[in-house]
């Protein structure tokens, strides 16, 4: 027994003492690299004093949200209160109908607006006139690089009551709709937008990796009598999984943070019910009514949301396509 | 090939291509009906007539934007953007730099910090509260610094000086060259490509920037152009709706200028710059979202 634990206590030793030796060595390597090359690791310092400042000192700020925040004591000194901002969050009026906005729209996107991109590149795909298929696509990128401001206003004027939506729907001898009157229109024409928006720029990324398929994989299945439907099936589909798995991880990352510049852009007070989402309530809230704290509170109840999604997702994903983002 | 095409893929051909025209009709009918409407008179505007062709053409709404606030909007866009575009550039690639050289043994450490504020931040209101303290709401230098540093350009640049071949640093550093002339000398001018592309995100990111300014800026002198065209955007917002609609009074529904034509030729002034340059840039984003799509 004595002797068991001796021999265990040397063995731990002699790993502690290989771990000092080693971390010597590191930290010894690192002395000779920063001689012998200083300014590699200068070259170093504006990145990282620009992203602790204003990734790592926010980061930091989200104790706001567990305390009463006190512009004077800042950060640091704001009494602590737990979690009363949460509390008073989830017992509001207002929480479940964020959290529904939020992830209805989300759901939408991605059910509506993920595979639009990849069908779409199956069909440039397709193309056999070289000039036709450069001018498609090239339009199809252009309305992706117009800021959300112009697409906002160019929605505005397609479906407002003398725009041409509503002219065509006078033509066909029906009642004009008021578009932004109506809450039950506000999803549709914001999932829709953003398909217009970047249906195209998404393309390119699916179309980029089915250009590196092996072509001989066709030519083998031609000659095996494959049909046209057959080879996206079981060719084009299962080569482009990779680029699918993980653009879906990114977009499920993203499902609690419907972005606040296009909601907060189209929405008036009319249809606050069905377009207010997390992002614009936190600025109502926190910029507009001055309630720092409650609203940093809600802003990090997000942030987690979306982490757990991006892990669980990137998870899932690992398990059934054996493709993952980390 | 001597394939023979099946009835259903034939049919399939052309249905593509007509397919391909309908799309491209659907992606620039608005801007042309918006072009269309800002130099339309308000009869035909107002009873929803034009659609291609501008009717009873007058450049009325340009006129009046041309001598207002509009003009402010453009040199403080031209201002953030460049400013912005060039810091934002330069701290990305001195960064990209160090991470991409081995010799750096703290670049997966430091590559971590950086990756992780991809997928977590402190979000919105931390981060006012971090600007507010540092004295930088409502000015230029608050919009100029906070955009365009990010770990995702970063890494794109990193990338691609990895590719470049180690020997021509080595051979540099034995004529006792120090990093920052590498960099400066050997590094910038062969990664051209990438940095024109990263540069041309950052300008179009910066140009069509709303967020960050809207947050930061509330002296209407200070203003980019996103946010005085957002404002005119906006401003009929009610108007749009059935209830706002009869708060109009008779000489804003009779007035010359429709609302929608001053909304179209707002939009048109956001937006021209990017399309008169767009057909001629295209093939540089297109080239960087591919060095963007490689997995490290």
């Amino acid at each position: 027994m004595n002797v068991k634990l001796s021999s265990i206590k040397t063995e731990g030793k002699d790993q502690e003492a290989d771990l000092i030796k080693r971390k010597l060595s590191y930290s010894y390597r690192l002395r000779r690299s920063v001689a012998r090359r200083p300014l590699l690791y200068l070259m170093l310092i504006p990145g990282m004093v620009w992203f602790v400042i204003f990734c790592y000192w926010p980061m930091y700020g989200i104790v706001m949200g567990f305390q009463d925040y006190d512009w004077g004591k800042g950060f640091f000194g704001s009494p602590f209160v737990g979690l009363k901002h949460f509390i008073r969050f989830f017992n509001g009026v207002y929480a479940w109908r964020i959290i529904r906005n939020t992830l209805v729209i989300s759901v939408w996107t991605v059910v509506f607006g993920f595979p639009a991109p990849i069908i779409l590149a199956l069909l440039i795909n397709e193309m056999r006139n070289n000039t036709y298929k450069r001018v498609v696509q090239t339009i199809s990128y252009l309305p992706y690089f117009v800021s959300t401001v112009v697409v906002v206003g160019i929605i505005f004027n397609l479906v407002s009551f003398s725009g041409p939506i509503n002219a065509f729907l006078v033509r066909m001898g029906q009642q004009p709709i008021y578009f932004m009157a109506e809450s039950g229109w506000f999803r549709p024409i914001y999932v829709l937008s953003g398909i217009w928006q970047s249906v195209g720029w998404g393309s390119i990324i699916y179309i980029a990796a089915m250009a590196g398929i092996n072509p001989e994989l066709y030519e083998a299945a031609i000659v095996d009598g494959a049909k046209k439907l057959q080879q996206v099936r079981y060719i084009t589909l299962p080569s482009i999984m990779p680029t699918i798995a993980i653009l879906l991880i990114l977009q499920i990352a993203s499902f609690m943070s419907v972005g606040f510049e296009k909601i907060y852009l189209l929405y008036n007070p009319i249809i606050l019910e069905k377009a207010d989402v997390i992002a614009t309530y936190v600025y109502r809230e926190g910029l507009v009514s001055m309630n720092y704290s409650y609203a940093a509170a809600i802003g990090f109840f997000q942030s987690v949301v979306n982490l757990i999604l991006l892990l669980t997702a990137n998870k899932i994903t690992k398990v059934f396509t054996e493709h993952s983002f980390f | 090939m001597a394939v023979q095409k099946s009835a259903g893929e034939k049919v399939f051909i052309y249905f593509n291509v007509i397919f391909m025209l309908c799309m491209s009709v659907i992606m620039l009918y608005p801007f042309i009906n918006m072009a269309a409407v800002s130099v339309s008179g308000s009869y035909y505007v107002n009873a929803g007539l034009v659609s291609v062709w501008p009717r009873d053409f007058n450049i009325q709404a340009y006129k009046e934007f041309l001598q207002g606030s509009i003009i402010i909007g453009y040199w403080n866009s031209i201002q953030y953007t460049a400013l912005g575009t060039i810091f934002a550039l330069f701290i990305n690639a001195l960064t990209a730099y160090s991470l991409s050289d081995k010799a750096c043994l703290i670049r997966k450490p430091i590559t971590f910090i950086i990756a992780l504020t991809m997928f977590f931040s402190g979000g919105l209101i931390p981060w006012y509260m971090v600007i507010r303290r540092l004295g930088m709401i409502n000015t230029r230098l608050g919009i100029i610094i906070t955009y365009g540093v990010a770990a995702f350009y970063i890494i794109v640049l990193r990338t691609f000086f990895q590719q470049l071949p180690d020997s021509l640093k080595d051979s540099a550093f034995i004529d006792g060259a120090n990093d920052f002339t590498v960099f400066t000398k050997i590094i910038l001018p062969l990664s051209k490509p990438v940095l024109a592309t990263v540069s041309l995100w950052l300008i179009v990111g910066s140009w069509n920037s709303f967020f960050v300014p809207f947050i930061l800026l509330n002296n209407p002198n200070k203003f980019p152009l996103q946010l005085i065209v957002a404002a005119i955007v906006r401003k009929g917002i009610m108007a749009l709706t059935k209830e706002g609609l009869s708060t109009l009074s008779k000489e804003e529904i009779l007035r010359p200028v429709a609302e929608n034509t001053y909304r179209a030729a707002a939009i048109m002034c956001a937006s021209l710059p990017i399309i008169v340059v767009y057909p001629f840039l295209q093939k540089y984003f297109v080239k960087g979202v591919m060095i963007g799509s490689l997995k490290e």
